[in-house]
């Protein structure tokens, strides 16, 4: 049982991911249409204040974020520690902790796939895409390690099948 | 001042105006590209990104009642005069004390667009 107000990766109950899905997918639209282009600049708000929480999160199960050369395995390894795929392929720069370079995260049957879909359907950019912040979570939490003032850019490429990978794209900043 | 850049001096000049506090570019994705402030507990990353919000809100008002796009929003708040101006894929923000000359501070800020757009 989670204690109240917490989060816990032990809190678990049955629940239809299209539940889930159809509420994300509501936030997201409401979301642009409320905010406009203006949606955008909320992540880099989201990421900021969620970072305590996520960190707590992922304290509760120690997970070690690891080094800049373990990326491609940290974040396949959290995605599905978490739930939401079980193959994940990364691509990582070298001298990643670098502005201007670029972490390619391919995500193959994302829980949220389908969120992803509906609104690339839409023309709706996935801006508060689940997947997108835990990878820029990861991927800013181990870049400070060596570059403490680093920020991160998140980029998600619209879906077009339900074939594809979702690619999430971190730039260093 | 050597190796100041042209966005830089802008945004300089148009801090110097009076009671003007800060003067931001800013990226609709949330990052301050550059600024000049003379205060120096302003959170410019929220700034940033609170304001892109606030103009992409305007801007769906406009879009919503089809008033066209919104060219510069003017907010009053009890302390201070917000003016942000909408550069397409950026924004130029401009905060002053709430005793400043508004009518001079929009004449200034738009009359420096270009230079701003052009140094970016």
């Amino acid at each position: 049982m989670s204690k109240e107000g917490k989060f816990s990766l032990t809190d678990k109950i049955e629940f239809p991911t299209g539940t889930l899905n159809t509420i994300i997918a509501m936030y997201q639209i409401a979301l642009s249409k409320a905010l406009g282009s203006g949606s955008a600049a909320l992540t880099q708000l989201i990421l900021r204040e969620a970072t305590k929480l996520a960190d707590e999160m992922l304290g509760e199960i120690s997970f070690e974020s690891g080094s800049l050369e373990e990326l491609d395995k940290t974040i396949p390894e959290l995605l599905k520690i978490l739930g939401i795929s079980d193959k994940v392929e990364v691509e990582k720069p070298s001298n990643g902790d670098q502005a201007g370079k670029i972490y390619v995260v391919k995500i193959y049957d994302s829980v949220f796939k389908p969120v992803a879909l509906l609104l690339a359907k839409k023309g709706i950019k996935f801006t508060l895409s689940p997947e997108s912040f835990i990878v820029a979570y990861i991927v800013q939490k181990v870049v400070r390690k060596t570059n403490p003032k680093a920020k991160v850019r998140i980029d998600v490429e619209p879906m077009k099948s339900a074939d594809e990978p979702l690619v999430v794209k971190v730039t260093i900043r | 001042m050597s190796g100041i850049t042209p966005i830089k001096k802008v945004l300089t000049e148009l801090s110097k105006l009076p009671k003007v506090i800060g003067v931001f570019v800013v990226s609709k994705e949330g990052f301050v590209i550059e600024s000049i402030s003379s205060r120096e507990a302003f959170d410019e990353e929220a700034l940033a990104a609170m304001a892109t919000a606030a103009l992409g809100s305007i801007e769906a008002l406009g879009r919503e009642l089809d008033l066209g796009k919104p060219e510069i929003a003017t907010l009053e708040y009890s302390g201070a005069i917000v003016l942000a101006y909408d550069l397409g894929e950026n924004l130029v923000i401009l905060v002053a004390e709430k005793g400043a000359v508004l009518g001079r501070l929009r004449y200034e800020l738009k009359k420096n667009i270009p230079r701003i757009t052009a140094a970016l």
